[in-house]
């Protein structure tokens, strides 16, 4: 029963969406993450927000972002996320790997088309 | 890489701050549950609904829970400890079993560790003599194609031949089979023993006068033989002393040095005492009570004359090869110095080849008699350990049979929970 099964996308694909994130915005808590990437998806997105947790766990425990509790806007004592130095060179390379992998994806269909 | 090992070495830590993290999560939880819900009443939805409406999108709290602590730590670790301490229980609630249990398998492993113990300590382990890896037996193969400890012997004049004759070897030591004589010990402490002097035997070794000192043996107390004893038939009556026997039958009496005692008759005078872990070099391994030079062979085992005759194999001969000489080329020319022997003299039985074998108590561990009979015990004793093993699953497939309900509760009990967590 993992719930990021669930979720429809890729594993790889939601924490380099996470990292991304944190890389824009700067610090947020989990359920920021969560509403950023379903705003940013235009709502197309529909995440099983739990997910976003498992993915925030793994990225912490590669040293790519790590978390500090805080206080939100609304007064909520909550744990926020920030990427880290490593984080960023990671994203840079998945970045920049996701580029490929989609253009490769995008001339096959392409060819298939016409 | 890097990264894999970070998350290791973090599923490492976390194992300290298990409690603390699973309860810093489910704050995590409640307040982006909280937050959800907050906004979902902005955007026009009763509290009701807002909150359903959090819950359905976040999806299943609890499995997120388990997820979540099965990946920040190291879950087998933490089972195992789980299932340590269900088996102390286990073992509380009953202790006859659980005896019984832990017997079998002590039996069983005992017997195991025993047999290596004992594997190790002949077969294994060198000599306990100094840089054991240059010390090699002489082996020789007879045109009869006898087999066994005679393989290790040899006469005196064949070791005086080899001795002065060879290139390979710094030296090359002779050390007879165990002899048994009759030993008087004159009773210097007790008035009333003086009368009644006591009888008895000791089991000793001949050796070459270089035995010692060659293979590096220091006595430790007294010393051990000269060169000058080991010259002249029957005229120097000296012994070294086993530890274990100086131990046993003067009591560890420094003052047993200078002593004498008769062997078969003859007085000889205790020179020394060797040293605790030198049980001898012995093939089969036999530690002795003493040692004697060779020369005193006539007084010590009478009827024959070693030290003449060259068809009497009564030595074992250790060698210690020069520096640079490998066991191969040492062998060709101890093999040539065996046939030049044998042709110069008859033979009872022709020796076509000779070997070095490690310096181990029983020689060449590749004898296939050695061999058939490690092997028999090998098997044996793993039957003994896979009865043990079989035993013990029997009891406990017995006892897993009788707790199928408890184990059926449980998990009930346990679905029962986390589906009303989820509707909550």
């Amino acid at each position: 029963m993992d719930p990021e099964n669930k979720s429809g996308i890729l594993q790889g694909t939601l924490d380099l969406m996470v990292l991304q994130t944190l890389d824009t915005m700067g610090q947020m808590h989990g359920y920021g993450i969560a509403r950023r990437i379903e705003q940013v998806s235009e709502e197309a997105l529909r995440l099983n927000q739990g997910t976003i947790y498992a993915a925030l766990l793994r990225l912490i425990q590669k040293g790519w972002i790590q978390a500090e509790w805080g206080v939100s806007d609304n007064n909520r004592k909550a744990k926020f996320y920030s990427i880290t130095r490593p984080g960023r060179k990671q994203l840079a390379k998945e970045a920049a790997n996701w580029q490929r992998i989609s253009g490769v994806i995008g001339r096959l269909l392409e060819k298939a088309r016409s | 890489m890097l990264a894999a090992l970070r998350t290791a070495l973090s599923r490492i830590r976390s194992l300290t701050s298990r409690a603390r993290d699973d309860e810093e999560f489910d704050h995590e939880i409640q307040a982006h549950l909280e937050m959800f819900t907050e906004e979902n009443i902005r955007r026009g939805m009763t509290d009701d609904e807002a909150r359903r409406e959090a819950l359905l999108r976040f999806g299943g709290v609890t499995q997120l829970r388990e997820s979540q602590r099965e990946k920040r730590g190291l879950p087998q670790l933490q089972n195992i400890w789980q299932d340590l301490r269900y088996a102390v229980r286990g073992f509380r609630r009953s202790p006859g079993f659980a005896a019984i249990a832990i017997f079998t398998l002590a039996i069983g492993i005992g017997l195991n560790a025993t047999l290596f113990t004992a594997f190790d300590a002949v077969a294994l382990k060198p000599l306990p003599v100094k840089d054991p890896a240059k010390v090699v037996r002489l082996v020789r193969w007879f045109q009869s194609r006898g087999l066994g400890d005679l393989q290790y012997a040899y006469s005196y004049p064949e070791y005086v031949f080899y001795r002065d004759h060879n290139r390979s070897f710094s030296s090359l030591v002779a050390v007879s089979f165990p002899i048994r004589a009759l030993l008087t010990v004159a009773q210097t402490s007790s008035p009333a023993g003086a009368a009644s002097p006591a009888l008895e035997h000791a089991r000793g070794q001949l050796v070459s006068g270089n035995y010692f000192a060659d293979l590096g043996i220091t006595a430790i107390l007294g010393r051990t033989f000269l060169p000058e004893e080991n010259q002249t038939p029957g005229t120097h009556p000296v012994l070294v002393l086993a530890y274990p026997f100086w131990q046993r039958r003067f009591n560890s009496d420094p003052s047993t040095l200078g002593r004498i005692i008769k062997l078969n008759n003859t007085e000889f005078t205790i020179v020394g005492v060797a040293p605790k872990d030198f049980i001898g070099t012995g093939n089969p391994p036999l530690v002795p009570d003493f040692w004697a030079p060779l020369m005193m062979q006539p007084q010590l085992a009478f009827g024959s004359d070693w030290l003449n005759e060259p068809d009497n194999h009564q030595f074992q001969i250790l060698g210690r090869l020069h520096n640079g000489i490998g066991r191969k080329q040492a062998q060709s020319e101890a093999q040539v110095l065996a046939l030049q022997f044998g042709a110069a003299y008859t033979q009872r039985d022709r020796t076509i080849a000779l070997t070095l074998a490690p310096a181990v108590f029983f020689g060449e561990t590749d004898d296939p008699r050695f061999q058939a009979f490690v092997a028999l015990l090998m098997i044996l004793v793993g039957m003994i350990l896979l009865v043990a093993c079989a035993n013990l699953a029997n009891m406990l497939l017995a006892r897993a049979a009788a707790r199928q309900r408890k184990l059926a509760c449980d998990w009930l009990l346990e679905r029962a929970e986390a589906v009303s967590s989820a509707n909550s």
